[in-house]
């Protein structure tokens, strides 16, 4: 068990290395520059902006940069804006709650309609509706989350008016939960949309192999009751492969977030890390992109443990 | 014996598939089950055993253009016979586990590998005794213990996959006979196990036949398991009832020409190493159900096969001697050879 634990935390760390040399790389050698903001200002000097380069650690060669942002890193320190100096880690942590609700509230209704539509379609292979579910979710999963975004703002919000096209709450309004909540759900929905769609393909392929299993046959000659065998048998048996989608579609719900984020203006990481990408905010860019990392791996070594938990057999030959 | 607990007649099931003619797997199988007395049935694969073994219980594939016809008299505790082929669901999930309970064939396979032994003993009590989930588990101890295993107090917290192949087995025994069912049937519970373990499980059920007094339907393509364990003998092949008969009579006497090579294919120690003696084999193939021959669907494969005579019809099953029934046109010239 402390084997698997340190390998595991090993890896992460290789991971979390790989990640930020490449991104890191491929930020800088990018086209733009930090200093094009300021170099448009009128009056700007070469010696000035030579100044503001020193200031932000540019004049030095890239691998030197690298390491005492990665000294910084080590030490809490994950360097300042470049837009407003404000201190990195504040900055993503002011704009985490907001990613958190959006992405939390589309995994919990992409899990909740995905999962259902699975199981309703592989308890009724080959039936009309399982059939349906088919077509839907590959349409789902065709069509972009920008394009689902902008139809349902230009649907929903511009031709009937029901509910808001972007931001978290009413712009100069006092918060009130059921403002907050008619904002988040036009974007909630939109982000779960291809979650669902994966959900619901997963769940039916896990839930239909288990059906095809032996042991299930046995449960049958056994004489329970289809309310048991359904939920102790086979729900059961199914959860284990839906273990493992979980923790993959954490990462995904936060880079779908990205795009979600922009189209309805919601002030969350995603739309952070394209501003900052546009401004090349490199320390924030850089925040943001371990700050996944760490998240996505954390996200996998959770899910490792909970199929520890569900799954008896990993248990045993741990033993 | 007063009469038979299983009277199966003009059992037949059809699969339909997608487009093509329909799969007739069982063709008008009869047969009776004594009360504690074991039948075998045999035949090789695709002979229909197993599916019989399955629409009995009524676990064939539901929808999917399954047909079963025929019916099945089963009496529970002396009271009026129900068709297991005409029950409604609920009625027939009240018998299955309880009544008539079944093991399968392979037991690395067969158990729900995230649950505990116990608690999978314990659900058919609780389902059919009305058990509490503390007397259910405690009941499978006991099962545990009945059914050999050593220990039982911590199999049951046990999952299968800490198991070998031979407890499995004697897991799926524990659960089948747990709520004391008047009617086991086995298929082919031995063939996935190693040699010496398939002699233990065999003993262990003739030992819990002995004691608890069901009775049992063993299907099997192994003769010399038959030999056994078996009362009657019920030889299928390409989908009907072709010999049925006392263990003896049939094996030291077997009137269709089918059974007379399939027992003789048994190998023994003396026949195979002593005498260096090649195994006789049936040449051909068990016909494609969806192509079956005219006439007797054994003739393409066998050696008394006469033109005209068993081409024409499909021969019926006959009385031959007293619990003793064939279907071949030519047994009585067959035997007096």
């Amino acid at each position: 068990m402390t084997d698997t634990f340190v390998s595991r935390l090993a890896r992460m760390v290789v991971t979390l290395a790989i990640v930020s040399v490449t991104g890191f790389l491929l930020l800088h050698l990018a086209p733009g520059d930090p200093l094009a903001q300021f170099a448009l200002s009128p009056g700007m000097t070469e010696t000035q902006l030579g100044m503001i380069r020193h200031q932000m650690g540019l004049d030095v060669p890239l691998p030197v940069q690298y390491l005492v942002w990665v000294k910084g890193l080590l030490f809490g320190d994950w360097g300042r804006s470049f837009r407003d100096h404000q201190p990195v880690l504040t900055i993503i942590f002011g704009h985490l709650g907001a990613t958190l609700e959006l992405a939390g509230t589309a995994s919990l209704l992409a899990t909740w309609a995905g999962a259902s539509m699975g199981v309703y379609g592989a308890f009724r292979q080959g039936s009309r509706g399982d059939t349906m579910m088919t077509i839907l979710s590959v349409v789902l999963l065709s069509i972009p989350t920008f394009w689902f975004g902008l139809v349902f703002i230009s649907l929903f919000s511009v031709r009937l008016g029901w509910l808001p096209s972007g931001n978290i709450h009413t712009v100069g309004g006092a918060f009130s939960p059921g403002d907050y909540l008619r904002h988040l759900f036009l974007p909630a929905i939109v982000l779960a949309l291809g979650s669902t769609a994966i959900w619901s393909r997963y769940t039916r392929n896990a839930v239909a192999e288990v059906l095809g299993q032996d042991y299930i046959r046995t449960a049958r000659a056994k004489g329970l009751s289809p309310r048991r065998i359904r939920y102790r048998h086979v729900l059961r048996n199914a959860l284990l492969p839906m273990i493992t989608l979980a923790g993959l579609q954490f990462p995904t719900l936060l880079s779908g977030a990205l795009v979600t984020e922009t189209v309805f203006t919601w002030p969350g990481i995603g739309r952070l890390f394209l501003d900052s990408l546009e401004y090349r905010d490199y320390p924030v860019a850089m925040g943001i992109l371990m700050f996944s990392a760490v998240l996505a791996t954390f996200g996998s070594i959770l899910t490792d443990a909970l199929y520890a938990v569900a799954d008896p057999r990993l248990r045993v030959s741990r033993q | 014996m007063s009469g038979p607990i299983l009277s199966v007649r003009k059992l037949a099931v059809t699969f339909a598939q997608g487009g093509g003619p329909d799969i007739p797997a069982v063709e008008g199988a009869s047969f009776d089950v004594g009360a504690g007395e074991t039948v075998a049935i045999v035949g090789e694969s695709s002979s229909g055993k197993s599916v019989t073994a399955m629409a009995l219980l009524g676990l064939l594939p539901a929808g999917a253009g399954t047909v079963v016809s025929g019916q099945a008299l089963f009496r529970r505790d002396g009271e009026n016979a129900v068709d297991l082929l005409a029950l409604p669901d609920r009625a027939m999930r009240a018998i299955r586990g309880r009544d008539i309970s079944m093991v399968f064939q392979d037991p690395m396979t067969s158990l729900n590998p995230v649950l505990t032994i116990g608690e999978q003993i314990a659900e058919v009590l609780m389902t059919h005794d009305g058990l509490t989930r503390r007397q259910a588990q405690a009941m499978a101890i006991e099962m545990l213990a009945r059914v050999g295993l050593r220990d039982p107090g911590q199999i049951v917290a046990h999952y299968p996959g800490q198991l070998s192949g031979g407890m499995r087995q004697r897991v799926m025994i524990a659960i089948a006979l747990a709520c004391r069912p008047r009617l086991l049937i086995a298929d082919e519970p031995t063939t996935a196990l190693d040699v010496t373990v398939q002699a233990q499980i065999l003993a262990l059920l003739r030992g819990l036949q002995a004691e608890m007094g069901m009775a049992i339907i063993f299907i099997t393509h192994n003769i010399g398991v038959v030999a056994q364990v078996a009362d009657r003998i019920v030889v299928m092949y390409s989908g009907q009832v072709v010999e049925n008969a006392p263990v003896r009579d049939a094996l030291d006497s077997p009137l269709m020409p089918y059974s007379r090579v399939l027992f003789r294919t048994v190998p023994t120690y003396d026949a195979v190493l002593a005498r260096r003696q090649r195994l006789p084999t049936i040449p051909g193939h068990v016909p494609d159900p969806r192509h079956r021959p005219q006439g007797c669907t054994f003739h393409p494969r066998c050696a008394h096969f006469r033109p005209g005579v068993c081409d024409g019809f499909r021969p019926s099953l006959e009385s031959a001697r007293s619990g003793h029934e064939v279907r071949c046109v030519r047994w009585e010239e067959i035997a007096r050879g």
